[in-house]
């Protein structure tokens, strides 16, 4: 028996390269298990905190087959955005939930204040080798909130050609999502507030929401190559087309309804005369997104170069370009510090509209008609900065990085009168703080 | 314009001389033994993962078989620091210019050989995982004609 | 002269063969092989920035597949 012998290995085997990050150098024993930890913490000033600590063990079943398990918690509080324009007098929301509202100065951006989530994530991913030169990844993802679950499956193939400098990988991921929006799913363009304090029905006394949940089913592909340039360098370009269908909206988002002349939303319920009228979005019952990214990534003397591109276009009319770059610059043998700069641009959805002109909304029930005042389907663009510094100990590895977020748009073109002197698209910005520890 | 073949060949061989620093396995040299001949670099973790298992085969075949490795690194530092922590009871051949490596078609590591007492190559063996030291002994025992 | 750049090529063709300055061997991947070359260097990182950026903008994905749907978005 060979029980002593003590096998003390990389993630992967040396013949094998791509998107496993195969060839690493770590020293980890078959039967080990590999810990990491990380924390997130996400803060908008006036807006959502976000704090996500998340924990993954990787288990070396051989020297070429790993498992690996992850669990992320992701606990949301504060105020996002709910669609509603800005305009010169308080306004006042009904909560999701009903009951309370939420009051709006005059000239703020309306936020549902009811924005708190807990969200728990289980990642599993099995590594292993099927053949020569061929390795196969199955995973499974699935997640849980109160009115969100997500679960699906994954594989991913990725076989070794020309001496290992090509790695060629295909694969198909498979998703369900269950929608549970508290009282049920809105319809689409319900008219909200304009009656009374009774949130679930209209002026003719019908249901704004229907109190059911719904679905969404997602399917995956994408296809990639990974090639050696020199003893330094390699890339890697891969395809892939991600269709979503069933329901898309986000059941809490509003848009405003405002009066053709003066552009002052509606204020038409007697009882609580600070109730603006919103109607409820709706977007289309599918999703085809076509996404190609690129990556170069460059040794240089220790440190390295890592950049990437990708390019989205889909079918509800949104394209858009994302650049990142990180350097890493080791220093002191085993330290480094990184900066890193992403520029990201989108254009707005077909059906994207900042407000209704009274008169121009669709009808109630109406799901034909397709349009959102959520800024994140408008044109923007996005820019983050940051700093990541880490020290590689044989033993134990941790980083920090702190990343600043900005989103900025032009206000839309279509504002008139009041909505002129408004801040329509207000500047988003966010700071991150990662810490990752290598046990 | 018009180059003779020979000219090219020759220029050709020239090149691989000047490129190959001349590591050298002199198979003859174990004659009457069954060698087994392993490449390896430093950076490599499955070869790491191959080394005690090298070491067994040194003590459980003693004269009967010669472990002989070929270390690839580039740095001779790098197979130093490597040896001085997970030493070897082998021989070790330094290959930095791949010549050797090149010869035996390597293609990925760590990669090994067999080769009987004639000295002809009974198999070859890519990567190492955790049941390649059954299979990889039991190919020895019956190259040496050892019944199962 | 073609003759001199006939030479030229040849020579420099197959120094660059004999060299493998074109092309990596197995034994050739020592930077290639360290952890922070791997495409994704990082899963942690970036699984929690692709999650940020998926709550936040109209694209996502297209490095491979995401970590799960949120109702986020």
């Amino acid at each position: 028996m060979k029980k002593n012998i003590r096998l003390s290995l990389a993630a992967a085997s040396c013949a094998l390269l791509g998107s496993h990050g195969a060839m690493a150098e770590d020293k980890h024993d078959v039967g080990d298990w590999d810990i990491s930890a990380a924390l997130l913490f996400y803060s908008e000033p006036d807006r959502v905190t976000a704090t996500e600590p998340v924990i993954s063990a990787k288990k070396q079943i051989d020297t070429d087959e790993t498992l690996t398990l992850k669990l992320t918690l992701d606990t949301l509080t504060g105020a996002s955005a709910n669609g509603a324009v800005p305009t010169n007098r308080p306004q006042s929301f009904t909560s999701p939930s009903g009951g309370t509202s939420a009051y709006t100065a005059a000239g703020e951006t309306p936020l549902d204040e009811s924005f708190k989530d807990t969200r728990v994530a289980v990642n599993a991913a099995w590594e292993k080798p099927i053949a020569k030169d061929l390795t196969m990844v199955l995973g499974t993802n699935f997640s849980t909130e109160y009115d969100y679950t997500s679960f699906a499956v994954s594989s991913t193939f990725a076989k070794d050609i020309n001496n290992s400098n090509t790695t060629l990988m295909a694969g198909l991921s498979l998703g369900m999502d269950m929608i549970e929006p508290v009282n049920g799913k809105p319809v689409a363009f319900g008219t909200l507030q304009t009656q009374g304090d009774d949130d679930d029905e209209d002026d003719d006394g019908n249901k704004v929401k229907n109190g059911s949940d719904d679905t969404k089913s997602l399917v995956d592909i994408v296809v990639g190559v990974t090639q050696v340039i020199d003893q330094n360098s390699l890339f890697q370009l891969s395809y892939s087309l991600s269709s979503s269908s069933g329901y898309l909206t986000d059941p809490y988002k509003f848009i405003s309804v405002v009066d053709p002349t003066t552009g002052i939303p509606l204020f038409e319920n007697n009882a609580q005369p600070d109730l603006p009228t919103v109607v409820y979005e709706n977007r289309p019952d599918s999703r085809l997104k076509h996404s190609v990214f690129g990556q170069y990534k460059r040794y240089i003397g220790g440190d390295v170069l890592d950049t990437s591109y990708r390019f989205m276009v889909d079918d509800w009319g949104i394209t858009s370009n994302t650049i990142d770059v990180k350097y890493r610059w080791k220093f002191a043998d085993t330290q480094y510090l990184q900066p890193h700069v992403r520029v990201y641009q989108q254009s707005a959805a077909d059906f994207y509209t900042p407000f209704f002109i009274d008169g121009q909304q669709p009808t109630v029930g109406d799901t034909n008609s397709e349009a959102s005042a959520d800024y994140r389907l408008g044109e923007f663009m996005a820019y983050t900065v940051g700093l990541e510094y880490g020290q590689d100990n044989p033993s134990n590895s941790w980083s920090v990085a702190l990343e600043y977020y900005l989103q900025t748009g032009d206000e839309p073109s279509q504002a008139f009168g009041e909505l002129k002197n408004q801040e329509l698209y207000p500047d988003v910005d966010a700071l991150m703080l990662r810490v990752v520890y290598d046990f | 314009m018009k180059l003779t073949l020979p000219r090219i060949l020759a220029f050709l061989l020239f090149s691989v001389s000047i490129c190959s620093q001349a590591a050298e396995l002199d198979l003859a040299r174990y004659k009457g033994k069954l060698v087994y001949v392993d490449f390896w670099a430093s950076w490599c973790g499955p070869c790491r993962a191959s080394f005690p298992f090298m070491n067994d085969l040194v003590k459980e075949y003693g004269n009967e078989l010669a472990v002989v490795s070929v270390n690839l690194d580039e740095e001779r530092q790098d197979a130093d620091d490597f040896l001085k922590e997970i030493p070897a009871d082998f021989s070790v051949i330094y290959d930095p210019e791949g010549g050797l490596a090149k010869q035996y078609g390597v293609r990925g590591m760590p990669n090994s050989f067999l080769f009987d007492r004639s000295g002809k190559l009974v198999s070859r063996h890519d990567g190492f995982t955790v049941k390649d030291p059954q299979h990889i002994r039991e190919l020895i025992d019956n190259t040496l004609g050892k019944s199962q | 002269m073609r003759k001199h750049m006939l030479w030229i090529a040849v020579i420099a063709s197959s120094t660059l063969t004999a060299c493998s300055s074109m092309g990596v061997d197995p034994w050739q991947r020592q930077n290639l092989a360290k952890p922070e070359m791997a495409l994704d260097s990082s899963p942690l990182n970036t699984a929690l920035d692709d999650h940020i950026y998926f709550s936040k903008e109209a694209s996502s994905g297209g490095r491979s597949f995401g970590g799960g749907g949120c109702g986020c978005n």
